[in-house]
């Protein structure tokens, strides 16, 4: 689904792609956009005027007047082949189905990531659906409005050696992501009236590509149950615990719903063949389930989880794999009532950090980022600094 | 000056600052240009006034001088030198400026005219460091307002409190002058510590941007940052500074009702005032 590129050979006709377009157009030159991709070049207008000649079907060697696969026009139309611009007659007339939208900024400005093999680190999906949660209605605009609050604390590269200057940790006085690369691969396509199913089946597609070189995978939801494509990658690779943190109420019966929602995301996660326990870490004042090792489902106090972390000698690569969720919606904010169990910054800051001592991070979720609720200017900056700070966990050395 | 329709701050009075006398001249400057991240804090001094309408009266003596004019079409650079020619006028009047904000950039003005008079340690609330590059000829703003302070040469030392979060670099050394004191560090700093850090012989100018405040009790403003400072902390650093340093000009900043929740933030940064009013 992701390869676009037709069969080149300079005797084979080719058909112009019906999904491309022209964005600009002038004497020296066109911008070309090929909507089913999002594929954008800048090409020569000379080279412009020789790929219209594909309007109909023809070969190559028609157009370009040569059969030297050297030659320059040729090795232009092999490339624009490559891009997808040129097909073989009938291939396109099915479009392929775009599965991301390009944000209008991306994570803390961070590069753009296309559909393949991420070179980056770590790599963002957006999940704008938030129909998995009553509760979390408006949070399929978190992704677009916390990429928007993350350009006031932008990811940049040394101008010399292009090694990623990462971020300094007033607080720990220490840096953050040092030489960690960044790329956003935009937001997952939710197509009106979509179950679920496919659009989740979307981003583990989605995921799977831009994760293939072992990119760190990160996504932004979105409801709680957005988490579900991510942690069903992780534990394709091997044995995962899942740990997240929010305000998960004691719903057991809610796990065997067939429905994928927030509440139903711990009995799904759970089916998964290598998820191996899932522990949702909640606000110190609620009640907790107590450490229980033979239990695959807990509950654990915020406090509790940090106590209770293994204090781990071994190399980091030996260490158990987990994946970590941040719903940002259990943070303490002014708005909430007094008597709303919720963690501190503090708090979750804290037990990041220990996971990351203790546990290998293979995965991040952040969720329940919803730009409606009010102190949303404070709800995201503290969203964004959590995110980093688990990310950070994952990959600075201890 | 503007500001007629609005109440005066602590129910002072309404005065010029032509006018002669003591204690606090309150100058309001409704202006926001030099906040590149968000429009709103314009609308801080009439909020600020109206939440501290549920204050009581504070000791101190002071009067309501309205707010600057213009300030609405102006670009920061006019804002600029209309607070410094109303701070001139407070001063000469014997009064001392009690600025309400308006963005962090407009501090520039009132110390630039004190530092000219004798010398003075500026104090900065602040969740940031206000400290971006500048050079001759860039435009005025709020993210490299104290780094210009600093080169005033009346201006000896600076003392950064509330300096917190995920920035580009360590900016925990802003310079010869400067001693920044990070949030976290706050947390454990007793009022005696404080003062040590604040020669007894200079005059000091205290500038408060609200985000100094942790966000989830103060969220009403542009550029927040997690895990700010109490605002009982900062109300009992500046009962000590006021109680025990000369006191020569003070302003509360970045306040935006736009942001606001409840008016919360607002009736902070009027406690935060207060706290000055009542101590000197």
């Amino acid at each position: 689904m992701m390869d676009t590129d037709a069969s080149f050979s300079p005797d084979v006709p080719l058909v112009l792609s019906p999904w491309m377009s022209v964005e600009q157009l002038d004497d020296s030159a066109a911008t070309i956009f090929l909507s089913s991709d999002g594929t954008r070049l800048r090409i020569p207008r000379s080279l412009h005027r020789l790929l219209l000649r594909f309007a109909t079907a023809t070969s190559p060697h028609e157009v370009c007047g040569t059969s030297d696969p050297t030659a320059p026009a040729m090795r232009a139309m092999a490339q624009l082949a490559a891009k997808g611009f040129l097909a073989t007659p009938g291939s396109a007339a099915v479009p392929p189905a775009r599965v991301v939208w390009d944000p209008p900024v991306r994570m803390f400005d961070a590069p753009a990531q296309k559909l393949r093999a991420a070179q980056a680190d770590i790599v963002f999906l957006g999940m704008p659906w938030d129909f998995g949660s009553y509760t979390a209605a408006g949070a399929r605009r978190g992704p677009s409005a916390l990429r928007e609050a993350s350009l006031q604390i932008l990811y940049g590269l040394d101008r010399l050696t292009g090694r990623p200057l990462g971020w300094f940790d007033a607080d720990r006085r220490c840096p953050v992501l040092t030489g960690v690369s960044l790329a956003d691969a935009g937001d997952i396509v939710v197509n009106h009236g979509e179950r679920h199913a496919a659009v989740f089946a979307r981003a583990s597609e989605v995921l799977a590509t831009v994760t293939r070189d072992g990119a760190l995978p990160v996504s932004i939801g979105g409801d709680a149950s957005t988490a579900y494509p991510v942690i069903e990658l992780a534990q394709r690779a091997g044995p995962l615990d899942v740990m997240r943190i929010g305000r998960a109420p004691r719903e057991p019966r809610a796990f065997d719903a067939p429905r994928l929602t927030a509440e139903s995301l711990p009995g799904h996660a759970l089916s998964l063949p290598n998820v191996e326990r899932y522990v949702d870490v909640i606000p110190a004042v609620m009640q907790g389930d107590g450490i229980d090792g033979a239990q695959r489902y807990v509950r654990v106090a915020v406090d509790g989880a940090v106590a209770a972390m293994p204090t781990s000698q071994v190399l980091p690569q030996e260490r158990r794999r987990v994946h970590v969720g941040i719903d940002i919606d259990s943070l303490a904010k002014a708005s909430d009532s007094p008597s709303l169990p919720s963690h501190t910054y503090a708090e979750i800051h804290a037990l990041l950090l220990a996971i990351g001592r203790s546990y290998r991070i293979v995965s991040v979720d952040l969720c329940g980022a919803d730009p409606g609720v009010a102190c949303w200017g404070g709800v995201a900056m503290t969203a964004l600094h959590l995110l980093l700070t688990a990310l950070g966990a994952a990959k600075d050395p201890v | 000056m503007d500001g007629g329709a609005h109440p005066t701050l602590f129910g002072w009075g309404s005065a010029s600052t032509a006018g002669r006398g003591s204690g606090f001249c309150v100058i309001g400057v409704p202006a926001d240009h030099g906040n590149g991240v968000s429009r709103g804090a314009a609308r801080g001094p009439a909020s600020v006034r109206r939440a501290a309408r549920l204050l009581p009266v504070p000791r101190g003596a002071g009067v309501d001088a309205g707010d600057v004019p213009g300030c609405r079409a102006a670009d920061p650079e006019t804002v600029l030198s209309r607070l410094a020619e109303a701070t001139c006028e407070a001063v000469d009047g014997g009064f001392r400026p009690l600025i309400i904000g308006g963005d962090h950039s407009i501090t520039f003005a009132p110390v630039s005219v004190l530092q000219q008079r004798r010398d003075i340690g500026v104090v900065w609330f602040d969740a940031h460091t206000d400290f971006s590059p500048w050079v001759e000829g860039q435009g005025h703003s709020h993210k490299q307002v104290l780094r210009r302070i600093e080169t005033l040469p009346g201006v000896k030392r600076v003392l950064q409190i509330g300096y917190r979060g995920l920035t580009a670099g360590d900016e925990r050394h802003l310079g010869d002058k400067a001693t920044v004191v990070t949030s976290e560090a706050a947390r454990y700093l007793t009022t005696a510590e404080l003062l040590e850090l604040m020669p007894h012989d200079l005059d000091w100018y205290v500038s408060i941007d609200i985000d100094a405040i942790d966000p989830f009790h103060a969220p009403g403003t542009s550029a927040p940052v997690p895990d700010g400072m109490e605002p009982s902390t900062v109300r009992e650093f500046l009962a000590a500074i006021v109680g025990a340093r000369r006191v020569v000009g003070a302003d509360v900043v970045e306040v935006n009702p736009r942001l606001d929740v409840d008016d919360i933030t607002s009736a902070i940064a009027a406690r935060l005032l207060w706290t000055i009013a009542d101590g000197l």
